[in-house]
């Protein structure tokens, strides 16, 4: 029986994203390279001009902001135009221009990218560590998203999926997902909450389990609240301690602050086991005027720590608040409380939680990894003929058309399994009414102008009568594609009109597919720097090892024409592997190891016959 | 030709010296010496130690363009300046290495930050000496040497000079080691008083001995140092600030009677201050005189500076901070009042070992015309001199030396002493083909070397010390960057992608980290 195609689950977060699969039954993680569980999602081109992504671009984002590009999960599927990016642009570091169609795109080492571009980094690293894992190449996966991206942005996300090269099976909502993990599809029916704190975002969902459903009832949250913002507070408290004792400010030199980024982090992650921790920046600045670098060494409690964030925590119970109170439920109602995102292993994050929720959250899955655990379930689950969890693709938000008043009429209410249909009739709103304009949108707000809209159309030649005379009938439909098609036909003549609309995550058809050339150039150069970098490794050793054996050699052949000939030839050589190493051509620098090799082996063979003499 | 080139590599050389690099411009001064064996200069530098390290880097920012001796040395003072006399037993100026004589004590002041020091000692002059009290010693001797500042090892004694009776002199600060800087305060005799405060680069002041005849010079005289014409009884000649290229003094007037000379500020570069007016007329100069004078004639009835019998100060004024130094004037008194005024010893070359090596601090290239807090007196607060506008052919000439020298370094493959100069060179021009192709190979050779010191690059590195052990390393905050990136999981290409420096600076520090054994490689 040939073995299963791996698959994979993939958890592509603002900050953190994770990889896992299902071994054995079991969901697990997948480590990265560095040997860490998470690959912070961040993509930069080094001042040398090399391509970097996770742990080694987040720790040069401060010291290279310009070529350093983070949280583009809070842009990706976005309009430029949109009020959400136009607020983004205003804390973000690296520069952000306007695409063709209005879609966004980031000035990186030079070059305009696209965010799902961006993202397809990010994928591709996680897919390299999984190919490394299962020892051959890995195309299918589940991407999750939160629960509140709509068809543009889960298209971007899936286009972010195939420039990486993997196949995306579907793109499920993150609280879905962190419920799957705990396999609450079987065992638990009834409203439950995800409390998801991650490293940018805090969103916090109700949802309605039951029969292998997932409901997301309501969702909300702060898109600019996360541990980030916890770091931020510990390296204030560092620098102003600093500027006091040593009237510096650190946040002016950019190497001291990533030191500081980077030991605020360490240090409020130590704090969640233990209550004291040290932090330890030796040679942190050199005094303006020059003389011995300063030290920063401090010791941080963990009364402190959750005295400086006390706030933070508190707008987290806010959020809550007003998300249990659009779902109308209590918190004694939910059957269940997850906790999601890195940030709630904070004992006082936890404390708070317990109080507001009053119940102990779920024990047993790493917060950080829950929901690309259950990414990798819901990926097994669907590549495998064994499994029982039925899942159902579903409309992410409801879609509808605008209504006089500037009103919204849903037709298909989120949550909806695909493929489906559905007709309404609708009558002209004016008298001697002959045209009527199609509206299509997608959200889940009560004014048309509040949610997105993906496309319109006029129906012409209505017969002119008084309002409400007439009748329209519209028809949605969503294929199993997820395609949506939408017509208006006038139920007297018969005339109709239709359009159909592909979710775009803001690039076209065509750009993908160069996009996708393109990235095949790439990987075909990465792998022969890849080829170079170990054939040149490979130089090195064996010139190493000509050359330690070279006067030995010269020595037990003196006098003699061979030694004379083969020395000067060895000489000889060991000149053109350096050429050879330098130039950076593969053909030659393969050359030149076979050369030495020979070489090598006939001064062993020397050493061996006349050197024992 | 070569004579010329000796001169060229002798002033690169210089430039080495003062970035710190003592070992390449010791390589250029023997390159010179091998071209010209005659070359005097080359063989005076070689045999003087380098200045101590400390001033590496505030002499770095230096305006050398202003000292690199376009400007002659002023001239000896006449001919009929008669020989000073030799050294005497009553003189407590001491060769350097013996113990102090009885009652007097040779007192540094700080070589870095000195802090503030609580217990100013207190100057009295009871006999025409300089001397603080309090010492455990009797005080029989006539004659004081002391020396304050930043040279590191008292004053030593010049063999040709000598101390008689009633003389006192005072040194603060220290000279550097460069031309005739060597040559140590030449100790005014039979009562004459000579206080050097700040630094006098080239040549210190050279104060003959002509009773009672006064001498003091507060901050820097930098290449032409203050030569005190003979001066008749009674005259006295103050110096505060800094004289600047050419302080030439007035060889041919003569002080007379009772005749004061105040220099305050920094004299220019053009015609220098009348330093001995002749009879009642004194001088007083304040502030700053950047090529036109400020001269403020005193009321010629007034009366000679510090010629009293008595000297009315007993106090030493208080050391703040090393960064600046306040004098009150009042308290500033030459040593005898009845010193005579004698007419200055040329200087001399170096006479003993120690005097070749007096390693003497050089603040005098300071820009005292820089106008700001304290010009004048806040010496080494002072802020970096703006870069003085040179002509085009000046440029021309100063990059080409510059590069000459740099090729020479090259070719002796000293390509960080190279790099020293290339980057001086492209500071005077930014553009200059030649220094940005040297600079090239410079930087691809240099990477090279230090790359191979790292040897595999995909290696990853480790700390090797316990953080309690890091701290006690000598390293700067980009050096404690890099190594903060060393955690185990980069490797050293990855180090060469986070720094945010250029690859050739972080494979020297990680080379550097390598050599002292804070880091291993894998």
């Amino acid at each position: 029986m040939a073995e299963k195609e791996p698959v994979i689950g993939i958890d592509l977060g603002t900050t953190n994203s994770v990889v896992a699969t299902v071994q054995g039954g079991a969901p697990v993680v997948i480590r990265n390279r560095t040997g860490s569980n998470l690959t912070p999602s961040v993509v930069a081109v080094s001042k040398t001009g090399k391509r970097l992504v996770g742990q080694i671009a987040k720790r040069q984002a401060i010291t290279n902001p310009q070529d350093t590009v983070y949280a583009c999960k809070r842009l990706i599927g976005r309009k430029f135009s949109s009020q959400q990016v136009q607020d983004a642009l205003k804390v973000l570091s690296y520069q952000v221009v306007c695409g063709e169609h209005d879609d966004i795109r980031v000035k990186l080492g030079g070059k305009d990218i696209s965010l799902p571009e961006i993202s397809a980094m990010v994928l591709r690293e996680l897919k390299a560590d999984a190919d490394q894992y299962f020892g051959r190449p890995v195309t299918r996966a589940v991407i999750t998203v939160p629960a509140y991206f709509n068809d543009g942005q889960r298209q971007a996300t899936k286009d972010a999926g195939r420039i990486a090269g993997l196949d995306v099976l579907r793109i499920v909502n993150e609280p879905t997902a962190a419920a799957l993990a705990y396999g609450f599809g079987k065992t638990v029916n009834g409203k439950i909450t995800v409390f998801d704190l991650g490293g940018g975002t805090f969103d916090v969902s109700v949802l309605e389990v039951g029969n292998g459903v997932f409901d997301v009832i309501a969702t909300g949250g702060d898109t600019y609240l996360g541990g980030e913002d916890f770091d931020n507070r510990v390296i204030e408290w560092l620098v102003m301690g600093f500027a006091k004792e040593h009237g510096i400010d650190l946040r002016k030199d950019r190497m001291a602050l990533q030191r500081l980024k980077d030991a605020a982090e360490k240090a409020k992650i130590e704090l969640s086991t233990v209550k004291e921790t040290q932090i330890n920046l030796p040679f942190i600045c050199t005094p303006p005027g020059g003389g011995a670098a300063l030290h920063l060494q401090k010791a941080l409690t963990r009364e402190k720590l959750e005295e400086l964030c006390s706030d933070l925590v508190e707008r987290c119970i806010t959020h809550c608040d007003q998300v249990l109170a659009e779902a109308k439920v209590k918190p004694g109602d939910l059957k269940e409380m997850i906790l999601v995102g890195g940030m709630t292993r904070m004992p006082r994050v936890v404390e708070a939680v317990k109080k507001y929720f009053k119940r102990d959250p779920c024990k047993g899955v790493h917060p950080d990894e829950v929901v690309a655990l259950g990414a990798a379930v819901q990926a097994d689950a669907l590549t495998s003929e064994e499994s029982h969890v039925l899942l159902l693709d579903v409309t992410p938000q409801s879609l509808g058309v605008a209504i006089a008043g500037g009103y919204v009429r849903r037709l298909i209410p989120k949550n909806t399994t695909v493929p489906t249909s559905v007709t309404e009739l609708f009558n002209t709103s004016k008298d001697e009414q002959t045209t009527v304009k199609i509206m299509v949108l997608q959200g889940e707000a009560e004014l048309a102008h509040q949610n997105e809209l993906l496309g319109e159309f006029i129906l012409t030649g209505l017969r002119s009568a008084k309002r409400g005379e007439v009748e329209i009938e519209v028809t949605f439909e969503i294929n199993s594609e997820g395609i949506v098609s939408v017509s208006a036909r006038d139920k007297e003549t018969g005339q109709k009109q239709s359009i159909t609309v592909t979710a775009s995550g803001g690039l076209t058809e065509d750009e993908l597919q160069k996009i996708l050339e393109e990235q095949g150039d790439y990987m075909l150069e990465a792998r022969a720097s890849d080829e170079l970098k170990n054939k040149r490794a490979e130089l090195d050793a064996v010139m190493k090892e000509v050359g330690d054996l070279l006067p030995k050699v010269q020595k037990v052949t003196e006098g003699s024409e061979f030694g004379v000939d083969a020395v000067a030839k060895a000489v000889k050589g060991l000149e053109s592997a350096r050429r050879a190493r330098e130039q950076g051509n593969l053909a030659a620098v393969s050359e030149a190891v076979d050369t030495l090799n020979r070489t090598l082996n006939l001064f062993r063979g020397v050493i061996q016959r006349i050197g024992t003499r | 030709m070569s004579a010329q080139r000796a001169s060229q590599l002798v002033e690169a050389g210089l430039w080495l010296r003062l970035s710190g690099d003592h070992e390449g411009a010791k390589r250029l001064f023997e390159q010179a010496l091998k071209l010209d064996p005659t070359n005097a200069r080359a063989r005076q530098l070689l045999d003087s130690p380098p200045p101590a390290p400390q001033q590496a880097g505030a002499v770095s920012n230096l305006d050398w363009g202003l000292a690199t001796g376009h400007t002659p040395t002023p001239p000896p003072v006449g001919k009929s300046t008669p020989t000073p006399p030799p050294i005497t037993k009553s003189s407590s100026t001491r060769p350097f290495g013996e113990g102090p004589p009885a009652g007097t004590h040779t007192v540094r002041l700080g070589e870095a930050e000195a802090p503030a020091i609580p217990d100013v000692p207190r100057f009295e002059d009871p006999h025409g000496e300089v001397m603080i009290t309090g010492g455990d010693d009797d005080a029989p001797a006539d004659n004081s040497t002391l020396v304050f500042g930043l040279s590191g090892v008292p004053v030593p004694p010049s063999a040709s000079a000598g101390s008689l009776p009633q003389t006192g002199t005072l040194v603060f600060g220290g000279a550097a080691a460069r031309g005739q800087g060597n040559a140590p305060p030449q100790v005014a005799p039979a009562g004459g008083g000579t206080l050097v405060f700040g630094n006098d680069r080239s040549a210190p002041p050279q104060v003959a001995p002509v009773a009672p005849a006064s001498t003091l010079v507060f901050g820097n005289t930098r290449d032409a140092p203050l030569q005190a014409a003979s001066a008749e009884p009674g005259g006295g000649t103050l110096v505060f600030g800094s004289g600047k290229e050419t302080v030439a003094p007035e060889t041919s007037p003569v002080a007379g009677p009772a005749s004061s000379t105040l220099v305050f500020g920094a004299p220019g570069q053009s015609t220098p201050p009348p330093i001995a007016p002749v009879g009642e007329s004194s001088t007083l100069q304040f502030g700053t005189l950047a090529r036109e004078q400020n001269q403020v004639t005193t009321d010629p009835g007034l009366p000679p500076f510090a010629i009293d019998e008595e000297p009315p100060v007993e106090e030493a004024p208080p050391v703040k901070s090393s960064s600046t130094l306040q004098f009150n004037f009042d308290d500033m008194v030459p040593g005898s009042a009845a010193s005579p005024r004698a007419p200055s010893a040329p200087p001399e070359e170096p006479q003993t070992a120690w005097e070749t090596s007096n390693p003497r601090i050089d603040i005098s290239q300071l820009d005292l015309d820089t106008p700001g807090e304290g010009a004048g007196f806040d010496l080494i607060s002072s802020p970096a001199p703006a870069p003085k506008p040179r002509s085009p052919a000046q440029l021309r000439e100063e990059v080409a030396t510059l590069l000459s020298g740099a090729k020479d370094l090259l070719d002796l493959d000293d390509h960080s002493g190279a790099m020293e100069l290339i980057n001086k060179a492209l500071e005077l021009d930014p553009t200059d083909a030649a220094a940005l192709k040297l600079k090239d190979r410079s930087e691809r050779t240099l990477q090279a070397m230090f790359e191979s010191k790292l040897g595999d690059l995909m290696v990853t590195p480790r700390v090797k010390l316990k953080d309690d052990e890091i701290i006690w390393l000598n390293l700067d905050h980009r050096a404690g960057f890099v190594l903060a990136q060393i955690d185990g999981s980069v490797s050293f290409e990855d180090l060469f992608a986070v720094s945010g420096m250029s690859r050739l600076d972080t494979a020297r520090i990680l080379a550097q980290l390598v050599e002292e054994g804070v880091i291993s490689k894998g």
